[in-house]
């Protein structure tokens, strides 16, 4: 509407400006709230559903194909120290080989380690593969002689050079896989990579220390309100604005959404938590078959090398490592924890759309905002 | 008319760009992608020469040590993301990229090199005619080593010496051999340097040259008489600490610790140069440390005067202001002394300007030994072989030392893979030059 020619300029009343003032700030409070809300709870669910689909499987499939590998060891030494001439290696080697060889694919698709972990996979597939060749030239030299049991050497007796081939290979087999650089330190590294990665992931969502500091929006979007509503009954005796009164409800909404979404933050803990037990239950199963493998090579090595000088430097130090003292892992208890964990990490990324809450509580109550304010505002229009 | 609000907005524009600028800035002169084997201490004291590089410079370097360099690079050349510059562990690779044409020759870019002798210039061009590399350490593989103080009498000059000091120790009751054949993935590749250097210095570089490259066979005389003398030396009746099998099963890094056990476990070992850092953390049964000169010496291999030698090389893939600088950085003297210094020993430069650097006698014999100009060297051939032919080596070192009886039969199963390795893959590359 324009003034009537020769009119005074209209002006806007005091309380208009006073008013419109007041509505942009609630607008902009709430587009504040509604930035921070949507970012906290999108970061959260961000962190789970990498956590689920990712990380605890980059973890957990790391452990797996470090204890297949050290069964597989374990159960080749078994085979070639009684058995070997008819099955080689045996079934529980090739098995588990198979198994490590699964896990560690799915680590290359899930890794969360970056370039470091892609790395470390490399140098892993060229170790498995010089090691599963050793394994394959210990069974083609034990296969020439026969069954080492039926061949042992009687005192006074020169082993065979094939046996003692054969127990070579074993050997460099197994420090392909015990050794210092070999693919169980190697892997180990990895896993802590990993699991260095789930913490990071964990701490990059929202901690309960910052949940007042997410609150903070919410919190000063319903002051505001309050206010507002405080400011008009003084100024128009008016009881309530009701699209105010709903706004602030969902203001409150959205302060509970963030800590719905912190639930969801300790859940991920829960994850964590139940990671290691799994990574501990592993790890004594592959000390149990570590000890077992290393026991197997020791009296295996020793029919072939000379009772009085022994065999050699390297494998007097590997003898006189200590063992570990460990009691045999339940293989079903670590596939339980496992199952818990993948479970865990399903329902801390199960968000019940609290990610579609926050916005919408956010933007309806901009629009309550906006329609309870435009009615007052709207009575004090412009003044000569 | 002028408006206060466009004044203002190009004000700001220009902040903007002046912020702009100086963010930019913060990359001052860029950075250099650089792939390289080594990891752990070794990957710390090679950063030591690239943070000295940048404080040069003001270059950034983005270094990736992996142990999987061959598969690494393979892939990342393939992919076409190579790194800037990488370090090639055998001359073989080297060569290989060079011949692809996936490297840049270095010959305009590095000009004269006073301090690197003509026999080092000639092996970084790996045959191809051009300067490809520049090593950044390097190694002797044709010594023999011992306690100075079990080992009294002249050094032997001759293999026959060498034969008859072996077998004098046996007589009197000493083992004279530390062996170990032990090396996780390539196990074997010890003894591959024993028939390298006995094939080296008594039939010389020429036919040293022609096996290497695929051209000699190995049922040949020359190296069926090269295993049949390493079989005399080490597959004789106590000659080797706790016998063969002991040798199979002991580590390589290991086997040297019987030079200093009292009475001593053994006497004389082959072994490269890098073998000091392995002394130099070992201990005598009254705890102290063997020192370079007092505690331990090597004497050159029997024969002529001809090394073998193995060098870490430097290439460049990438042709950028920061690859140059970088390249030319790892030719100089300031660099090549920086790895050397770190350790004084045990690690060793090619470039004679940097001598002064050793302060023992053993490591000036070394690093004398890489650098005189009259000295002749030559490529480890197993490092120039292809990787099957190579792979085929190692093992038929393993099979030899547990049954020498089984030689000819092993030379013939290497004939065979020679004749199956394509022409293409052998490398043909100067040696005793």
């Amino acid at each position: 509407m324009t003034a009537p020619a020769g009119a005074p300029a209209l002006r806007p009343t005091r309380t208009r400006v006073r008013l419109v003032r007041l509505l942009v700030l609630l607008l902009a409070t709430t587009l504040v709230m509604l930035a921070v809300s949507l970012g906290a709870v999108l970061s959260v669910l961000d962190a789970a559903r990498t956590v689920r689909d990712h990380t605890t499987e980059a973890v957990l499939e790391v452990a797996a194909a470090r204890a297949a590998l050290s069964e597989a060891d374990q159960a080749a030494i078994e085979a070639f120290r009684t058995h070997a001439t008819l099955t080689g290696p045996g079934q529980d080697y090739a098995n588990n080989l198979a198994s490590a060889s699964q896990s560690l694919a799915k680590v290359a698709e899930a890794n969360q380690a970056g370039a470091a972990g892609t790395g470390i996979l490399q140098v892993v597939e060229g170790l498995v593969a010089a090691y599963s060749g050793a394994v394959g030239q210990a069974d083609a030299h034990f296969r020439a002689v026969g069954t080492p049991d039926a061949h042992l050497p009687q005192p006074g007796e020169k082993p065979r050079p094939s046996e003692v081939l054969g127990a070579a290979d074993l050997w460099y087999a197994s420090r392909l896989l015990h050794g210092p650089d070999g693919v169980l330190a190697q892997l180990t590294a990895l896993q802590g990579l990993q699991r260095a990665e789930l913490d990071d992931q964990l701490d990059d969502g929202m901690s309960p220390g910052l949940l007042p500091v997410w609150l903070l929006a919410p919190a000063a979007a319903a002051a505001l309100l309050v206010g507002t509503q405080w400011y008009l009954w003084r100024r128009f005796r008016r009881r309530f604005n009701l699209p105010l009164v709903g706004a602030t409800a969902l203001t409150v909404g959205v302060g509970v959404t963030l800590a719905v979404a912190l639930g969801l933050q300790l859940r991920l803990d829960d994850v964590r938590a139940r990671t290691d037990t799994v990574l501990a239950d592993r790890q004594t199963g592959i000390a149990v078959a570590d000890t077992s493998g290393r026991t197997g090579l020791v009296a295996l090595l020793t029919r072939y090398c000379d009772p009085a000088a022994g065999c050699g430097s390297t494998v007097a130090d590997f003898t006189a490592q200590p063992r570990f003292a460990a009691t045999a892992a339940h293989e079903r208890k670590v596939a339980e924890g496992a199952t818990g964990v993948a479970a865990a990490a399903r329902d801390a990324a199960d968000s019940g759309g609290i990610e579609y809450l926050a916005p919408a509580f956010s933007i309806a109550a901009l629009g309550l905002i906006a329609w309870g304010m435009s009615r007052r505002i709207d009575e004090y229009r412009y003044r000569a | 008319m002028k408006n206060p609000l466009w004044t203002k907005l190009r004000l700001l524009a220009l902040v903007v760009l002046l912020l702009g600028a100086s963010a930019c800035g913060t990359g001052g002169a860029g950075r250099v992608a650089v792939l390289a084997s080594w990891t752990g201490a070794e990957e710390d004291d090679f950063r030591t020469v690239l943070r000295a590089f940048t404080a040069d410079t003001g270059i950034e370097v983005d270094y990736q040590g992996t142990r999987a360099l061959d598969q690494v690079l393979a892939s990342d050349v393939q992919r076409g993301t190579a790194p800037d510059v990488a370090v090639l562990p055998n001359p073989g690779s080297l060569a290989t990229y060079a011949r692809r044409g996936k490297l840049k020759p270095l010959d305009a870019l590095l000009g004269p090199q006073p301090g690197f002798g003509k026999q080092w210039l000639e092996l970084e061009k790996a045959g191809t005619g051009q300067q490809y590399a520049v090593a950044v350490k390097a190694d002797l593989k044709s010594a023999i080593w011992y306690d100075v103080t079990n080992l009294r009498g002249a050094r032997p000059g001759t293999w026959d010496a060498l034969l008859a000091l072996s077998r004098q120790l046996t007589v009197d009751g000493r083992t004279p051999w530390c062996l170990g054949m032990g090396a996780t993935a390539t196990s074997g590749w010890p003894g591959t340097d024993w028939i390298e250097d006995i094939l080296l210095h008594s039939a010389g570089p020429d036919t040293y040259r022609r096996w290497a490259a695929g051209k000699l066979p190995w049922d040949s005389p020359q190296v069926r008489q090269a295993w049949q003398d390493w079989g005399a030396l080490v597959a004789a009746p106590g000659a080797v600490r706790d016998g063969a099998p002991a040798a199979l099963l002991t580590d390589f890094g290991d086997a040297g610790r019987g030079l200093f056990t009292r009475p001593a476990g053994c006497v004389l070992e082959h072994q490269a140069s890098f073998v000091m850092a392995r002394y130099l953390g070992m201990k005598r049964a009254d705890g102290s440390t063997p020192r370079p000169g007092s505690g331990f010496a090597f004497f050159p291999f029997p024969g002529p005067e001809v090394s073998e030698v193995s060098a870490d090389l430097a290439a460049m893939f990438h042709d950028t202001p920061q690859a140059r600088e970088l390249m030319k950085y790892l030719a100089s003297d300031e660099a090549q002394r920086i790895w050397p210094g770190i350790h004084r020993g045990s690690v060793f430069s090619v470039d004679r300007n940097v001598g002064g650097v050793y302060d023992d006698v053993v490591s000036r014999q070394v690093s004398s030994t890489l650098t005189s100009p009259q000295q002749r060297l030559c490529f480890d051939a197993s490092d120039l072989m292809p990787a099957t032919m190579t792979g085929a080596f190692y093992r038929a070192v393993l099979e030899f030392l547990s049954d020498p009886s089984r030689l000819g039969e092993l030379l013939k199963g290497l004939d065979i893979v020679r004749l199956r390795v394509p022409a293409g893959e052998w490398l043909d590359i100067p040696c005793g030059q």
